[in-house]
């Protein structure tokens, strides 16, 4: 038997993606998004997760999908560890918790776009429709260079 | 092993608060000889170092500090006075110790340092001490090069055994105290009669008398008592600890006003009384909480009669420290991050503030030189001066350094204002690198200076008068965590303003809203009589395009200040003020210097709190740190042309007139009303002066005034006086071909027509005013 993977699933758009839940810290319902004028696109602002100041981070912008449409429920919360910071993934709903044999993960598929095929870890074939896999690592730091890239532009 | 790595670690802490205690016994010991009072406290540090040094087997330490705790002993006993030289060498004992915890600090173990001089040293004092004679005591200025005859008392184990012996021992008459005859000691050149045992302090020989001939300064301590025993009825505590509950009780905070909210909107009596209690009772736990972290600012005051008598020795000066407010309190983190900074005020205070004693004497002055530092607390902040009653700033020589340094122009020297000159030794390079340090007595590292107290949300102010002294005022808020906040409103959101940069709020209706204008472009703030830079909160953060000012009803205004510089900043909304509790970005943000952090409001929200500083110089409002020479406003940096530039107005009759727009002070409009008259004619009171008040009609004032004056105020050679004219049109270039013509002087005035041309479509007579 190999080794089974316990993956938190939500949507984004049309996409059907996951995290590995020992990776997930917790998940929030929706939360009232201040925002940070001036701050990169990526980041959408903070939350206030119970006294704790957390930034939001619009997934969307990192994985280039449009922005949501007018009058969808507003984004649930999945807040991931960064170092000793929180960090909070905008999406549009949280799906089941899945389980799966590891050894089933395979390649993203050549279709994802190549600047975001690396945030992902690899994918499970369900019998619906495809699972990606989020490196949470490699993710938070595309996510933490493109905030401070921002500032290094507008610095100069 | 961990443990006892735990164990050496709170052994140096332990250490070095003795050290401090034994430092400042000493110190004050110099400058009163004889005072015994402090010596029980030496002894009893000395002896805890001892003590734990053998526990945790530092065998060199522990003999260092014997040696030390000998010599203290038989002080005791007999009844020299400790004079300088007594005291030297314990202050040679107490560096010593300092250096073998660093090292015992960084490795764990003891170095290789060799004490036996020392301990030579110390017990030869010893023997002095405890001497019968004093009459003939050794001459010894190198110690070191003289080791000390062999030990004669039982108690020195220690001694250097093996080391050469000298034969000066004919210097020494062995101890017997058992005889009826106190032993004496003292210098040679010491003429201080020396007083038998149980001397009380008011028998004591003025201070000034005591130090000896060879001494070229001492320090004393003034209004700190050093004797005071400090009974320890503390415990020690890690910091993480003391952090993690603030945060609960942060976050307590919080749920208590999500609680109170709540409950006011549901009159339900049941639940008023236990949240009543709950408002109180998380305010006292804040409070105690709070009240854990802060620590008298003396603490941090500790090495400074130490650093001011080597200092003062080593510059060849004499000078005393008085500590006032010692007790003051204030966080943890912000006593760590003032207390750099704070020494090398001090330090810059005697090295380039206080004269040497002949130049005082020549100047009038006490040859010894006074220092003052003191603390209070005043409307939530803390604030701490440093004042010597030194040379102060030379304005006159720094005005010259700048024009030699390029930072300002010659021909606009004499407009920059004498708080900006003394603000320039806050520049970089143009204090450090510039010989204007030197001569003038300050400066090295006083940018350094400022930019740690901006750090902590901070300012420092200067105030210098020449051969009266300098004062250096920090001014800091009492914690980091939580600040006093202005909250203002730009679109839908808000933001929380630090109090302390705050200088004042306004509201500007109807026609007040007048006091905005653009000046090259950009909107500027007249406040009485200062042009302050201001900008559009939200356009600066990209909130909204920018409104222009008429289209708005109200202006809110909140003029803010930075170190040494003002601005305004222009927001939908002002709103109340606020204690709110500071929650760091995070990395995320790191390189967002609009933000110094979040807080969380009573309703759940979230505001960015604004860095006063970050926004400024991201908007350009201080564009470079140099143009605040020229003046509070970096509008000034515009007037570059100024010269070949007129102010173009109306006068009675629709005259118009144009003056040479650098003798422009500013704009002012005044009530009608607020005209007087005196014999030498029309003025009115301008920030408590008489400003001389002169109608450029030239005519009788027409009859019918308007409510409201236009004043130009204009410089002249020698002093001010107001310009009334019936409107301002605008900026204009001076003509290139402006030929003098006739001067025609209207009938007792004080200007006359200099030229006439064409300027703006209109004749216009160019005016100077004498």
């Amino acid at each position: 038997m190999s080794e089974i993977e316990t993956i938190c699933t939500f949507t984004l758009g049309d996409m059907f993606l996951g995290i590995n839940v020992s990776e997930v810290h917790e998940v929030l319902l929706a939360q009232a998004v201040t925002p940070v004028p001036l701050s990169h696109p990526v980041v959408a602002g903070l939350i206030n997760m119970r006294g704790q100041i957390v930034p939001a981070i619009d997934l969307r912008r990192l994985l280039h999908i449009p922005a949501r449409a007018d009058g969808l429920a507003p984004p649930v919360n999945v807040v991931v560890r960064n170092g000793e910071e929180l960090m909070s993934l905008l999406v549009d709903d949280v799906g089941d918790v899945l389980s799966h044999e590891a050894r089933f993960l395979t390649a993203p598929p050549e279709a994802t776009r190549v600047d975001s095929r690396n945030l992902f870890r690899g994918a499970y074939q369900l019998p619906q429709r495809l699972l990606l896999v989020f490196d949470t690592n490699r993710a938070i730091e595309a996510i933490v260079s493109q905030a401070k890239s921002k500032h290094a532009r507008r610095a100069t | 092993m961990a443990h006892d790595q735990d164990y050496i670690r709170e052994f140096v802490v332990e250490c070095r608060e003795g050290l401090d205690r034994i430092d400042n016994v000493l110190v004050a010991l110099e400058a009163t000889p004889g005072d015994r009072s402090g010596l029980d406290i030496v002894f009893r540090s000395l002896h805890t170092i001892k003590g734990n040094a053998g526990f945790l087997d530092f065998p060199k330490l522990g003999s260092v500090a014997h040696a030390g705790e000998s010599l203290l002993s038989t002080l005791f006993g007999g009844t020299l006075t400790v004079s300088g030289d007594v005291a030297e060498v314990l202050l040679k004992l107490v560096d010593a110790i300092r250096g073998a915890l660093v090292e015992i600090e960084a490795t764990g173990r003891e170095g290789a340092t060799d004490y036996k001089p020392l301990i030579a040293e110390i017990e030869r004092w010893t023997r002095i001490a405890s001497s019968d004679t004093g009459t003939t005591p050794p001459v010894t200025r190198e110690p070191q090069i003289k080791p000390a005859p062999p030990p004669m008392e039982s108690t020195m184990v220690h001694g250097p055994t093996s080391e050469p012996h000298h034969q000066n021992t004919e210097n020494y008459v062995k101890a017997s105290s058992k005889d009826g005859t106190q032993p004496v000691l003292k210098k040679p050149d010491d003429i201080t009669p020396v007083a038998a045992a149980g001397i009380t302090s008011s028998e004591q020989p003025p201070s000034n008398v005591a130090p000896a001939a060879g001494d070229s300064s001492f320090v004393s301590m003034v209004g700190s008592k050093v004797g005071e025993t400090e009974h320890s009825t503390f415990i020690r505590v890690q910091i993480d600890h003391l952090d993690e509950l603030m945060n609960l009780v942060g976050e307590l905070v919080l749920v208590r006003n999500r609680i109170l909210q709540i409950s006011s909107s549901r009159l339900d009596d049941e639940l008023t009384e236990p949240i009543q209690r709950l408002h109180r009772l998380t305010a006292s736990l804040q409070d105690g909480v709070m009240r854990t972290r802060m620590q008298p600012v003396r603490n941090a005051w500790r090495k400074y009669p130490r650093i001011v008598r080597d200092l003062a020795k080593q510059c060849g000066k004499q000078c005393e420290i008085e500590l006032q407010g010692g007790d003051t309190e204030l966080d943890k983190s912000m006593l760590e991050a003032i207390a750099d900074p704070l020494v090398h005020l001090v330090r810059n205070a005697i090295d380039h503030g206080i004269e040497k004693p002949y130049l005082r004497k020549i100047k009038g002055k006490p040859e010894t030189g006074r220092l003052l530092v003191r603390a209070f607390q005043e409307s939530g902040q803390v604030h701490i001066e440093v004042s010597d009653d030194g040379a102060g700033l030379d304005l006159e020589r720094i005005r010259k350094k700048a024009i030699e340094a390029g930072i300002i122009a010659a021909e606009r020297a004499h407009q920059v204002s004498e708080s900006d000159l003394r603000n320039s030794v806050f520049l970089p390079g143009f204090t450090t690198a510039d010989k204007v340090t030197n001569l003038s007595g300050r400066g090295v590292g006083m940018d350094v200076v400022k930019t740690c107290i901006e750090q902590i949300g901070g300012t420092i102010e200067l105030q210098t008068q020449k051969d009266i002294g300098t004062t250096i005022r920090l001014t800091v808020p009492l914690t980091l965590a939580i600040v006093p906040a202005i909250m203002v409103r730009c679109g839908h959101q808000r933001f929380a303003i630090p109090q302390i940069n705050v200088i004042e709020m306004l509201r500007l209706n109807g026609d007040e809203r007048q006091q905005c204008e653009r000046f090259h472009d950009s909107p500027v703030l007249r406040l009485r009589g200062d042009l302050v830079p201001m900008a559009d909160l939200s356009v600066k953060l990209g909130i909204t395009s920018p409104l222009e000012l008429e289209a708005r009803n109200t202006l809110e205004i909140v003029v803010l200040k930075t170190g040494t510089r003002r601005y305004a900043l222009l927001v939908d909304e002002i709103g109340d003020a606020q204690e709110i509790v500071v929650k760091p970005l995070g990395e995320l943000f790191s390189g967002q210097a609009e933000y110094s952090g979040a807080a969380l409001m009573g309703d759940g929200n979230i505001a960015l709190i604004l860095d006063v500083l970050g926004i400024a110089r991201n908007s350009g409002l201080l564009a470079e740190e140099q143009t605040m020479l020229c003046g509070p406003v970096t509008v000034r940096e515009d007037l570059a042309r100024i010269d070949e530039q007129v102010l173009v107005c109306t006068v009675g009759e629709e005259r118009q007139v144009a003056l040479p727009l650098c003798d422009v002070v500013c704009l002012e409009q005044i009530p009608a009303k607020s005209i007087e008259h005196s014999i030498a004619g029309m003025a009115f009171q301008y920030r408590g002066e008489i400003m001389p008040l002169q109608d450029l009609s030239g005519g009788p004032a027409s009859c019918e005034i308007p409510d409201v004056l236009s004043v130009v105020i204009y410089q002249t050679a020698e002093s001010q006086i107001g310009l009334m004219v019936d409107q301002i049109i605008d900026v204009a270039d001076r003509p290139a071909d402006l030929k003098p013509m006739e001067m025609l002087h209207p009938p007792n005035s004080r200007h006359r027509v200099i030229a006439t041309a064409i300027v703006l479509g209109r004749i216009t007579d160019f005016i100077q005013v004498i």
